[in-house]
């Protein structure tokens, strides 16, 4: 039970990872088609991201993932758990 | 060699210059549709070569063979069922990885193959040099390097899969999965190749252990039986793995992807950040991104507005100076009035609005789609459009809609899935176009004050941001988060811009002025056989019961069907008088001037936006949006009327 509560507390979401900073995804916490999506443009468990620039409005995120740019709403990122890499 | 005639499919990614290639290949003779039943676009377009007549088809760009989208299930149901005679597989060389996922899964498919490895100057720019001769090898399709902006590599491209049909067609060879994967899919394909499924074996059972709703549900149909072995080595996989059995898939797919990319390409640092970085940090700068935008989008927005308003007073005046030449040849009776008031000015209605509006804003769609810009714009906006419920996207037809809302409808194919498409028109519909800004200010900012006519644009976009949350709740299928691509900037294709402007506007034409002329016959037809009074009294407990407006005013309301600004015109020609602050014999004051602008501002789209609606959307969808329209307005106009009545 404390390796899990200690586990958990090493992930963040996507959403968290600040303009700059690289991360690797751990899992998706999204179901449907937007899982579908995120999955077929190479959010994989394991895949580097990088979070490049934010929106002036805060919303949404520009990530490169894979050699391309996408851009996810802050919303979307927080279903996506990443482990920072520091 | 029995056939001479041959099916060949473009298919790729977004954004990779497949429709270039495709202009390139069929020159002018194209055709853009719909697929059958589909809000999918459909482009086709045919060329002779060595004595082969070859029809090209233009498949959606598309990121994956999955059920995201209808593009995706309308491509793969394509190729596996229709089985074209050789793909054109189009890559972005600059994106390698990425591309290859999807040109795996089209090999899966089991149809010929030829790849096109597209835009390697701009990866060479980016320092990426890629050894197309391995990466042929080792997909085991033939690869041919083009340019498709320059044209470079089209001949050879051809060629190519001319030779491939030629030769027979061999299919390309299966990329192997891990063992444990591996060995659940041949146990699966051997259950499935004794069924009849119109998909390839391997491939069915592949999307079984993805959980494919699309395939699950047809094959439950055919054996319930393959599906719990399905599901049972699903689970099997799962277990190994941790991990859904769609994500170690698709994993696995991309592992194999990343494999060859990092096998076959070579990458240098680019010695310099090349212009278009530069100006990508520019167009999204915290401070300055959002000044460009307004400065690019006001030129561009009064441009559009300036040449339409001028081509259109231009044409306008041209095509009713026929009307004394229709005088002298049907007279000015009965046949006459039908010909030059029914069909010619229906004709005009349409050419007057068609041409002006929809040329420039096709090309600067393109334009701002292929450069780039579109998704920066996307980047800035999307927060504020998200809280209408739309995408960041749809900001440019809503925004183009203040002008006219045809091409604002037309432009909604931008969105990338259909419910968003679909959202995105409704709102665009509501917005008040140039026509209706003509009544809302010649009548209640003239006649009752500016601050109502200001007021009646709140009530306007109070009412789409209500109606847009409403229907982004009650639409069918569930939304999706927006999850955009930013390409590189670059300079579009023009040749490429300029065909899909032309195909579509035909495309549009086509299909509107049938329906324009028909309604305006119809209109005018009820005018010379005076069949207008009867159907304004039929109408009067809605205009006189409920909105509180003379009975006449329905007649106005029928002609702005054909165009908006028409309201205005009847309703100056039937009260007698333009002067509507001293109307005699009426009941018509402020409270009813600004009751009818409220109306003829939301109760329907004209009769060219209905039509660019069915183009989209079909019949079902474009009338469900009009009748809901027409009822809503008057609803909103009989509160209206109701509330200022108290207030007075």
């Amino acid at each position: 039970m404390s390796s899990m509560t200690k586990q958990k507390l090493e992930y963040e979401t996507l959403a968290e990872i600040k303009v700059g900073q690289r991360a690797k995804v751990v899992g998706l916490l999204v179901e449907g088609p937007t899982r579908r999506r995120l999955l077929d443009l190479g959010l994989l468990p394991g895949t580097e991201v990088k979070a490049v620039m934010e929106s002036p409005l805060g919303t949404p995120v520009a990530y490169k993932i894979r050699g391309s740019i996408l851009a996810l709403r802050l919303e979307d990122a927080s279903k996506i758990m990443v482990n920072p890499s520091r | 060699m029995t056939k001479s005639r041959f099916i060949v499919v473009l298919a790729g990614n977004a954004n990779v210059g497949k429709s270039v290639i495709f202009n390139h290949l069929t020159g002018l003779h194209q055709h853009i549709g719909n697929w059958p039943g589909k809000t999918v676009e459909k482009a086709e377009g045919t060329l002779h070569f060595r004595g082969h007549t070859i029809d090209i088809i233009d498949l959606p760009g598309i990121y994956s063979l999955s059920t995201f989208s209808i593009e995706e299930l309308v491509s793969r149901e394509y190729i596996a069922v229709e089985t074209p005679d050789v793909v054109i597989n189009v890559v972005d060389a600059s994106v390698l990885e990425r591309n290859l996922f999807f040109t795996l899964q089209l090999m899966e498919l089991e149809t010929p193959m030829v790849v096109a490895l597209n835009q390697v100057d701009m990866a060479k720019k980016k320092g990426i040099e890629i050894n197309y001769k391995k990466l042929e090898k080792t997909l085991g399709v033939p690869v041919i390097p083009t340019v498709a902006t320059r044209g470079t590599g089209v001949y050879e491209l051809l060629q190519k899969s001319v030779e491939t049909i030629e030769k027979g067609g061999e299919k390309p060879h299966q990329m192997k999965y891990g063992d444990e994967i591996e060995k659940r899919i041949e146990g699966l394909s051997e259950i499935v190749k004794k069924v009849h499924y119109p998909y390839p074996a391997r491939w069915t059972a592949i999307k079984l252990l993805e959980k494919d709703e699309q395939v699950e549900r047809e094959i439950r149909e055919i054996d319930p039986e393959i599906l719990s072995a399905a599901e049972k080595s699903a689970r099997e996989i799962e277990d190994i793995h941790g991990h859904s059995c769609s994500t170690v898939i698709t994993s696995e797919r991309y592992e194999i992807a990343g494999c060859i990319a990092r096998e076959v390409q070579h990458i240098a640092p680019p010695i310099k950040p090349p212009m278009r970085e530069r100006l990508h940090a520019l167009t999204t700068h915290k401070i300055f991104g959002y000044p460009i935008m307004a400065i690019a989008l006001l030129a561009i927005f009064s441009s559009i507005f300036a040449f339409g308003d001028y081509t259109s007073g231009l044409l306008g005046d041209l095509l009713y100076g026929l009307e004394p030449i229709f005088e002298s040849i049907f007279g000015a009776e009965i046949v006459g009035k039908l010909i030059w008031g029914g069909v010619m000015e229906g004709i005009i209605a349409g050419v007057t609005i068609a041409l002006p509006y929809i040329i420039p804003f096709y090309l600067i769609l393109y334009f701002l789609e292929d450069s780039g810009y579109l998704s920066r714009i996307a980047f800035l906006l999307d927060n504020v459009m998200h809280k209408i419920g739309l995408h960041g996207k749809a900001f440019i037809p809503v925004m183009l809609s203040l002008g006219c809302n045809v091409p604002g409808c037309l432009g909604c194919r931008i969105m990338e899935t259909e419910r968003e498409r679909l959202l995105t028109a409704f709102v665009v519909t509501l917005v008040p176009c140039a026509a209706t800004t003509v009544i809302v200010l010649g009548l209640v900012g003239t006649f009752v004050g500016v601050q109502w006519a200001l007021a009646l644009y709140i009530i306007n976009l109070l009412i789409i941001f209500l109606l847009g949350r409403l229907a982004f709740k009650a639409l069918p299928g569930e939304p999706t988060a927006l999850i955009m691509e930013m390409h590189d900037y670059r300079v579009p294709h023009l040749q490429t811009v300029l065909k899909q402007t032309w195909f579509r506007l035909m495309e549009f034409i086509k299909m509107a002025f049938p329906l324009i002329i028909v309604g305006s016959l119809l209109i005018k037809l009820a005018d010379v056989t005076d069949l207008l009074n009867p159907i304004a009294s039929v109408l009067s407990p809605m205009t006189v019961t409920w909105l509180g407006l003379p009975a006449i005013t329905g007649i106005a309301l029928i002609f702005g069907v054909l165009r908006k600004e028409l309201t205005l015109i009847m309703l100056a020609t039937l009260l007698g008088t333009a002067d509507f602050a001293h109307v005699p014999n009426f009941d018509f004051g402020p409270v009813q001037m600004i009751v009818f602008a409220l109306v003829t501002m939301l109760y329907i789209p004209c009769i060219a936006t209905i039509a660019a609606l069915v183009r989209e959307f079909g019949w079902k969808k474009a009338l469900f949006i009009t009748v809901f329209e027409i009822v809503f307005a008057i609803l909103v106009g009989g509160i209206a009327f109701r509330l200022l009545i108290l207030a007075q």
